[in-house]
């Protein structure tokens, strides 16, 4: 007869739960990104950010490669104790005197980037003797200071669209204002007909865009996509040129801004 | 004149035109395109999806087939216009840097618009 087998005390299987669980929690907790790594970037705030918290972070004296995956922007920063020491490679129109033209020569050259990568290309870089130097703190303000701006100027734009409409509506706050009618045709472009089968999707909006369609002789439907805020409006349709004059000023801006 | 000698004249009429393109919005496909330097295939794709997108927002709109039978998309780099006739899936588009004249734009493209449809 053969004996019944006992199971065996649960040492065993306690000691791989615990390593699979340790291995789990390794895997589930964020890694601080590392040098010669794509990070990717979805936004110039978020661009900036990278770059900032890199020099931030960086203590000894390092000469640091910023690349982008999708472009062929490239500079070469030398950092020590926090602070932007040089930067180099980059496009600049004018003398990097402060900590605004810094970050917006940064923005310039990183407009499109969609991922950054980070490499040490020296351990001990030879430090300039110069005086000037920028802390990631300053560096960080400059940042915050040049969304808020942007931030203003889009805002004041998303209001004017709002006075010049006839009907609005925000997708994103879900407010609205106007003609219960207006309201209700432009609540109907959101849902799909069902002859439009699966392929067509509402317009996406994850990059700022106007969008202009002339419904008849008089009436024109509108979405803004600006910021992450989605507003769709009706405007009569000779307003057609104010609208686009605005958008094509928040363009023009943008252009001397990067 | 062939559907690519009308779309390359039509560009060449455009100041800062970067690419004229007629395509099928129903089925999504590009057909022909005049343009500059090279366009990816996806580039070409994603002009025909959006142009799909915005002639459904307007047929959603003002029920299918909607009299919409223009387009405008301005982003803060460029300018895209879609064109269609009415009742039709064909569609021409003309992406522009984002200063251009959209007026001379649809005008002009309305017109080469009428002689592709009229030569078919």
């Amino acid at each position: 007869m053969i004996a019944p087998r006992h199971k065996k005390p649960t040492k065993g299987p306690v000691r791989s739960d615990t390593a699979e669980r340790e291995m789990l929690h390794q895997l589930a907790t964020k890694q601080a990104p590392t040098y010669g790594v794509w990070r990717s970037v979805a936004s110039e705030a978020e661009v900036l950010s990278e770059i900032v918290t890199e020099i931030g972070e960086t203590l000894l004296a390092r000469r640091i490669r910023v690349t982008a995956r999708n472009s062929a922007a490239v500079a070469d920063m030398t950092v020590s104790n926090r602070h932007l020491v040089t930067l180099e490679g980059i496009r600049t129109g004018e003398p990097l005197d402060t900590a605004e033209v810094v970050v917006q020569a940064l923005a310039q050259e990183f407009v499109s980037a969609e991922a950054l990568k980070f490499e040490i290309t020296a351990r001990a870089p030879t430090l300039t003797h110069t005086a000037r130097s920028w802390s990631h703190v300053v560096l960080h303000e400059a940042v915050q200071a040049r969304g808020a701006a942007q931030d203003c100027a889009r805002t004041s734009l998303i209001r004017e669209f709002q006075d010049i409409a006839l009907s609005w509506i925000n997708l994103t706050t879900h407010e609205e204002d106007g003609d219960a009618n207006q309201l209700a045709l432009l609540k109907k472009s959101t849902v799909a007909l069902p002859s439009q089968g699966h392929g067509t999707t509402p317009l996406q909006c994850n990059q700022p865009r106007l969008t202009l369609i002339p419904m008849d002789e008089a009436m024109l439907f509108v979405e803004m996509c600006l910021d992450h805020t989605r507003i769709q409006l009706t405007a009569n349709r000779h307003d057609r040129a104010r609208l686009v004059t605005r958008w094509q000023a928040l363009s023009a801006a943008s252009q001397t801004e990067t | 004149m062939t559907l690519e000698d009308r779309l390359h004249t039509l560009r060449s009429a455009l100041p800062n035109c970067q690419v004229v393109a007629f395509g099928d919005a129903q089925a999504r496909l590009i057909l022909k395109a005049s343009h500059a330097s090279l366009v990816p295939r996806e580039v070409l794709d994603s002009l025909c999806a959006e142009a799909a997108e915005c002639f459904a927002t307007a047929d959603r709109i003002g029920g299918a087939p909607s009299q919409a039978s223009e387009a405008v998309v301005l982003t803060d780099e460029e300018s895209r216009i879609y064109l269609r006739a009415q009742n039709r899936a064909d569609f021409l588009c003309i992406v522009s840097q984002w200063q251009s004249d959209l007026d001379l734009a649809v005008t002009q493209g309305t017109h080469t618009l009428q002689r592709i449809s009229g030569a078919e």
